[in-house]
């Protein structure tokens, strides 16, 4: 299969920061459409990964692409174009409301004014049905509970209209129907819509669920791509994770 | 808010703008009705002494006061988006301090050997830009480091009592003539700016304003912090460049004229978004143009002591006004204030 045809792809990369390095010789190549869960304990590198994969970080060394091209070759607004991510960031705007927010997913797309079009603001009415928020799109956000905040947050992410979808614990601030939903909606991206989701997760019985592949950070560091029955057998699972695997 | 009701508040704040920048024409010691006024303007009394006292002494003054309320706000809006910072200001963060210092340098020691320059608005105009911008590009240096709000205001606050301990150093070595020089300007005046330091100030100030608003789109999505706003295509670097230009340039021209004004350039923004109750930039920088405008305007006709022949530094006026505006602000809207702006 040809590098072009691979939405991501790593070389040797190794991730850390501040001189620190949290993993090295990372090498995946993932083609579209797929659904990964990043998993590891915390510390072990899943949010300086993503980081890094979005183009938020640098690497140490070795290289991302994105369908081929490596990442630090696109502008800024090209890859806002071909990636969007949902981060735990604090949104520090009380006075906007869910529509706004939804709307700036739009804002790749738009022109030097910013103004939104009829066909944009169909696609963040479609985004806010998608995570069940359309009742609420007059809200202001300081209004919000974090799940509606966050399920609000995903139809940002889903008006962006990319091609790759990264997710920073999507689903900390949900119960669990709401749980489930989102989760869910994530796999349904990527069957009816061919977007591919990565997002990190502690939840092993979701990830089990939807996930196609799990990259692990496992208890000597390096990531490990796998899928839910090899964690298993493998045992590799147990050796991260300990007891607390068990219990889950 | 519906757009016919952001229309009305649009036009409403213009036709303010106007009303006052009358008024402003009309105020004075001398007495001269609006019905004379228009009809100076309009070329209808030749050369009589009226037409003397609106063209060289009203006129220039109200076109200041217009052109600075809106470049301080304007100024204001642009430091509170990129430090996310509601107390963030020209006058707040030492920016106008860095000005008055260069303008200090240059009107008590005689420019350091650069005394060509001390006589030439253009010189003072282009020392005060000097120090607004180096305070600036310190503030965001320390700002890209430390995150939060109230440690940055301190160190702003730190940085203005730094320039201002230099300017008490520079003070007590000057001679008492000059020191008298400095002191005036400190209080900040209109009535000192003339057509000459106008051909400098509306242009510097009018190039602001535009380039304000041909970064709107990108000021909107830093509203979602800098990583949201990156990921959403935003060249940071380029549009904290652009922020730290705009206000040097503006802020530093306009302190250079009229001296530091304190208030408008905070209180104006928290006005104008409780206004049009958005966070929108293009609304919220064009409003403040006219709010800005409208509120020094407002307060030179105070500064007037209209019926007297006595006349205040417009500074005081400003801070009489700008601050009770400030805390009424906060105060109503507490619940959005407590964590945010």
């Amino acid at each position: 299969m040809k590098e072009q045809c691979y939405i991501l792809t790593t070389n040797d990369l190794q991730i850390g920061y501040q001189g620190k390095v949290l993993c090295s010789s990372i090498n995946v190549q993932l083609p579209p459409a797929k659904m990964v869960a990043l998993m590891g304990v915390n510390g072990s590198g899943k949010s300086t990964f993503m980081r890094t994969l979005t183009g938020l970080s640098k690497s140490l060394t070795g290289t991302v692409k994105i369908e081929g091209k490596e990442i630090q070759k696109y502008s800024r607004e090209d890859l806002s174009r071909l990636l969007a991510v949902v981060l735990t960031d604090h949104i520090n705007a009380p006075e906007m409301t869910v529509k706004e927010l939804v709307g700036y997913g739009r804002y790749p797309h738009t022109g030097w004014f910013g103004r939104l079009r009829i066909e944009d603001l169909k696609i963040v009415k479609e985004a806010l049905d998608l995570v069940g928020m359309t009742e609420f799109e007059s809200r202001h956000l300081y209004t919000l509970s974090d799940g509606e905040l966050q399920r609000t947050l995903i139809a940002r992410a889903i008006a962006q209209e990319t091609k790759l979808i990264f997710l920073d614990e999507p689903a900390s601030h949900l119960d669990i129907p709401n749980k489930a939903m989102i989760i869910n909606l994530l796999k349904r991206l990527t069957v009816e819509k061919g977007i591919t989701i990565i997002y990190s997760s502690h939840d092993m019985g979701m990830v089990k669920k939807y996930a196609d592949l799990i990259w692990l950070f496992d208890e000597n560091g390096n990531l490990q791509e796998i899928d839910f029955q090899q964690g298993v057998e493998s045992g590799i699972f147990e050796r991260t994770f300990g007891e607390a695997y068990q219990e889950s | 808010m519906s757009r016919t009701k952001t229309v009305w508040i649009f036009l409403a704040l213009a036709i303010l703008m106007l009303s006052f920048f009358i008024a402003d024409l009309i105020t004075g010691s001398a007495e001269i009705s609006s019905r004379q006024v228009l009809s100076i303007l309009l070329g209808g009394e030749g050369e009589s002494i009226h037409s003397y006292i609106i063209f060289r002494l009203r006129l220039p003054r109200a076109l200041a006061a217009l052109f600075i309320g809106a470049g301080l706000s304007v100024s204001g809006v642009l430091m509170q988006s990129l430090f996310r910072n509601p107390l963030a200001g020209p006058y707040v963060l030492g920016v106008s301090s860095g000005a008055s210092l260069m303008v200090a340098l240059m009107l008590m020691m005689g420019g350091a050997g650069l005394s060509f320059l001390l006589f030439s608005g253009f010189g003072l105009a282009l020392t005060a830009i000097i120090g607004a911008l180096a305070v600036m590009f310190l503030v965001l240096f320390i700002a890209i480091r430390v995150h939060d709000s109230v440690s940055l205001l301190i160190i702003g606050i730190m940085i203005a009592g730094l320039t201002s301990s230099i300017v008490g150093i520079i003070q007590y070595f000057t001679s008492p003539e000059l020191l008298q020089n400095y002191i005036v300007w400190t209080f900040g005046s209109l009535t000192a700016v003339e057509y000459a330091d106008l051909s400098i100030l509306i242009p510097v100030v009018s190039l602001g304003l535009i380039w304000s608003l041909s970064i709107q789109k990108s000021l909107n999505i830093l509203l979602l912090g800098d990583n949201n706003a990156q990921l959403l295509g935003v060249n940071l670097k380029r549009i904290r460049y652009a922020i730290i230009l705009i206000t040097g340039l503006v802020a530093g021209v306009i302190t250079a004229f009229a001296g530091p004004i304190a208030f408008i350039g905070v209180a104006v923004p928290h006005l104008v978004r409780n206004l049009f109750k958005t966070n929108n930039h293009f609304v919220v920088i064009s409003g403040s143009i006219l709010t800005g405008a409208s509120l020094l305007l407002a307060c030179d006709i105070i500064s007037q002591l209209p019926g007297t022949n006595i006349s205040l530094p417009i500074n005081s006026v400003t801070s009489l006004i700008g601050a009770p505006i400030i805390i009424w602000i906060i105060v109503k809207n507490k619940r959005l204030y407590s964590s945010n702006f």
